[in-house]
């Protein structure tokens, strides 16, 4: 070091990497301490001290800490992903030149922060348009294929499986195990739906957990998986058991089932309730058929039961008593002409009897007339050879004059 | 002869028939006419009866055929 406290360094008075450190070390320390905000992961517990990585939400920046347990802190009580606000300063150690954040003071980030995180997030994801109802897609009415994501062993799991293969035992499922809490969690899922969803045999994905506390299911708002859900092309549904607040999984799914068995309800319909379903429709049918055919049966019995059809003579022999009517009074009236005229023509032929020479004839006299009919008053004009008719009183007789 | 005279009347309807034997009847009835033209009245008179009398019977037996056939 020269008087101003400068190092004197060059070519032929290097430091040793010992020296460099400390050198960083002491210079770090001069730095105020800093108030920093992130994620813990990677936590590891050791009685002297915790080792974890800070990182921001979003993933993309780290820097590992550490919590001396001279600090006093209540180191146990954190978690992985437990949100924080930190505040320390930077430290080298000498002997490996690890640059790390050594925490002073350290406070779990309010759970009224992460709503209000929540909330923001959900609030862009909307005007973005990530989130949309209208763009949900419908469920398959029978699916072919049930993709299930879940963690393994789960209850979840097991009220999925349980239900849907109650209520149509033929179900099949395509599950994927993955952590359904933690930091990891958000990016297995999202890799679990992205081999799904390209599955072309799995019709819909549930991605199912069961109930809850608010930060166990904060995994389930993960920006990165909302998205990949909201982009997935199989209908996916949400069926994360809570209570008051939702992850926002539930707005970009297709549908939201309150819990896995309700999943399971909604994804595949009730063999009994749809055989019951047919049996009504048939039941129905039949009785509409039926219905038709007595109707129409009515119908025609009555049609049938009409004069015309039941005596279809009737018809006719109205016709045929009116053509006897008048053919009785045709027949009545010429009887009665014939009697009129009979009686007459009797009458005329007793007038003509009366008036006739017959009544002389019967005396026994005779008309004698010639050929010509003339009648013969003087025997001295008749020649010889005459033909002469001789009227008597029954028949004439022909004769010939001597 | 007599019947020769009265050929036309087998041709005659019954009403001509009947009408003619009106006629003769009247004439005989005038009581004008000669024995040689009330011969040939009441002959002519009986052969018109004769035909008014066989038309009406074939109305008859006409009418008891359709009887017959009810």
């Amino acid at each position: 070091m020269n008087e101003r406290g400068q190092l004197v360094n060059s070519e032929v008075s290097p430091l040793s990497v010992h020296n460099l450190n400390t050198r960083a070390k002491e210079r770090l320390r001069d730095w105020p301490s800093i108030w920093v905000e992130g994620e813990l992961i990677k936590l590891k517990h050791y009685p002297s001290g915790t080792y974890a990585t800070l990182r921001d939400s979003d993933g993309k920046a780290a820097v590992d800490i550490v919590i001396w347990a001279s600090t006093g802190a209540d180191r146990d009580s954190f978690q992985e992903a437990d949100k924080v606000v930190v505040q320390g300063k930077f430290d080298v150690n000498p002997n490996t030149g690890k640059f790390q954040f050594s925490i002073q003071q350290i406070k779990k980030v309010g759970l009224g922060d992460l709503y209000a995180d929540l909330e923001a997030l959900r609030a862009k994801l909307r005007a973005e348009g990530v989130i949309d109802e209208s763009k949900r897609q419908p469920l398959p009415f029978l699916p072919n294929r049930i993709g299930l994501i879940t963690g393994k062993d789960s209850d979840a799991e097991k009220d999925v499986k349980q239900n849907v293969l109650l209520r149509w035992p033929d179900a099949q499922f395509e599950t994927i195990h993955v952590l359904v809490q933690g930091p990891s969690s958000p990016q297995q899922v999202i890799d679990a739906l992205a081999n799904l969803d390209a599955n072309p045999e799995v019709d819909v994905i549930i991605i199912a957990r069961g109930g809850g506390a608010f930060l166990e299911l904060y995994g389930f708002s993960n920006e990165a998986l909302v998205r990949a859900v909201a982009a997935a092309k199989t209908p996916i549904i949400s069926a994360i058991g809570h209570e008051a607040d939702r992850p926002i999984l539930d707005d970009v799914a297709d549908l939201r089932a309150s819990t896995p068995t309700d999943a399971a309800k909604r994804v595949v319909p009730d063999v009994a309730e749809e055989r019951q379903r047919i049996r009504d429709a048939l039941i129905r049918i039949e009785q509409r058929v039926m219905g038709y055919v007595n109707h129409q049966d009515e119908l025609l019995s009555h049609l049938i039961s009409r004069p015309v059809l039941t005596n279809p003579y009737t018809y006719l022999e109205e016709k045929d008593r009116d053509l006897n009517l008048a053919f009785n009074e045709v027949i009545a009236t010429m009887e009665n002409f014939l009697d009129r005229e009979l009686a007459e023509l009797n009458s005329s032929a007793g007038i003509l009897r009366s008036l006739s020479p017959q009544a002389t004839l019967d005396r026994g006299y005779s008309v004698v007339r010639d050929s010509g009919g003339h009648v013969i008053a003087d025997g001295s004009k008749v020649k010889s050879g005459t033909k002469l008719n001789i009227r008597l009183a029954k028949g004439e007789i022909e004769a010939t004059s001597n | 002869m007599a019947e020769k005279n009265n050929d036309d009347i087998a041709k005659l309807s019954y009403e001509q028939a009947r009408d003619a034997l009106g006629q003769v009847l009247n004439e005989l009835e005038s009581g004008s006419a000669t024995l040689e033209s009330s011969m040939q009245l009441w002959e002519r008179g009986e052969a018109l009866a004769k035909h008014c009398q066989a038309l009406l019977a074939g109305a008859k037996a006409k009418i008891d055929e359709a009887l017959k056939d009810k």
